[in-house]
């Protein structure tokens, strides 16, 4: 599945822009402890969380994700917005809780 | 003349207010411990909360060579620990009214989760109501400015753990993190921190806090100084000296 479909698939918000919409994605990972983030997140991995911390950008571009999804409508920051697309991290909203997220992507096969 | 002399201060310690602090951990026994140990200056440092400050302060009156000093270990919405630190109950109080409103109002039955308000007579005054385990709604650069705009010092907590530091919630320190020092928890050695830490060694300070729940774990470990005194002010010029 591609990151546009994804977006379409679970009406997600785009917080951001999506920079590249036919990027693949590789699987997923769910975590609001970065330091486990940074452990664990794959390349091309959508990292569900709930942080909106600034460092969420540079933790994503670190690991080269595909996406972030931020649950629970919860809002970043202007900061971690303005750095985002400044960096082209795109950043994606869900009204869901992470459980929830994660299990919706599951299902579609993403494993 | 003026000499300097090392000043041993501690800037992390429990009371038994806090819900995870042992029920002996009392104002009047952590200044009999604290005196034994021969620290100089000590930081009262509860959860989110002051209550059992002021007994502290009473306590420590019996003790001329003691400096109490008000503080609290905040939990931020990242839910990082933050030492802050201040001179003055009315500075601590300012802080503290910001700090009590973004708390939740999340409430435990009142005994069972043993939030012991005390007073310097080791007598139960009463206990306190809202949980001091929740996280203010409150980011961690929000903080800082309230500590600061309230002349206190923001110090990272237990920056070694693996659970509420500012490292295991965020990765790593932001770089225009505007805290004023690092602490490191009695499990690590003060002269691995350059090494381990050599990231942060150019742009913070580190100090050593006993982070102590038990009065047992009192005067293990403490922060050495050089200074005029033990004054909060001499604290402060040595952070940022």
């Amino acid at each position: 599945m591609k990151i546009k479909e994804l977006v379409e698939k679970f009406e997600l918000n785009i917080l951001t822009d999506i920079y590249e919409p036919d990027r693949g994605i590789s699987g997923c990972y769910s975590g609001d402890l970065l330091s486990d983030v940074i452990a664990n997140a794959q390349k091309d991995n959508i990292w569900i969380t709930m942080q909106t911390h600034l460092n969420i950008v540079a933790v994503s571009g670190l690991k080269e994700l595909t996406a972030i999804i931020i649950v629970m409508n919860r809002l970043p920051d202007k900061d971690t917005i303005d750095k985002a697309k400044e960096e082209r991290i795109t950043i994606l909203g869900s009204s869901l809780t992470s459980y929830q997220t994660g299990g919706k992507i599951y299902e579609s096969g993403i494993i | 003349m003026n000499t300097k002399r090392l000043i041993k201060a501690d800037v992390h310690l429990h009371t038994c207010l806090s819900p995870c602090a042992d029920i002996t951990q009392s104002p009047k026994r952590i200044l009999e411990k604290v005196n034994e140990k021969a620290i100089d200056l000590i930081f009262i440092t509860d959860h989110n909360s002051m209550a059992n400050v002021r007994a502290c302060l009473n306590a420590g009156k019996k003790y001329s060579n003691i400096e109490v000093c008000p503080g609290m270990e905040v939990t931020t919405r990242e839910e990082i620990h933050l030492l802050s630190l201040f001179e003055n109950m009315s500075d601590a109080e300012n802080t503290l009214t910001y700090i009590n409103y973004y708390l939740p109002e999340a409430r435990f039955d009142k005994e069972k989760q043993e939030q012991i308000i005390a007073n310097e007579f080791d007598e139960v005054e009463g206990f306190y109501g809202k949980s001091l385990y929740s996280a203010v709604d409150l980011d961690l650069d929000e903080i800082i400015e309230l500590i600061h705009g309230n002349n206190g010092l923001a110090v990272a907590a237990h920056i070694d753990r693996q659970s509420f530091s500012v490292i295991s919630q965020l990765g790593f320190i932001p770089e225009k993190c505007k805290l004023d020092a690092l602490e490191i928890s009695p499990n690590m050695q003060m002269e691995d921190v350059k090494e381990i830490y050599k990231n942060y060694s150019a742009r913070y300070k580190f100090v050593q806090g006993s982070d102590s729940h038990s009065l047992n774990t009192i005067g293990s470990v403490y922060t050495g100084f050089w200074g005029m005194d033990n004054s909060y002010k001499s604290f402060y010029s040595f952070l940022n000296e």
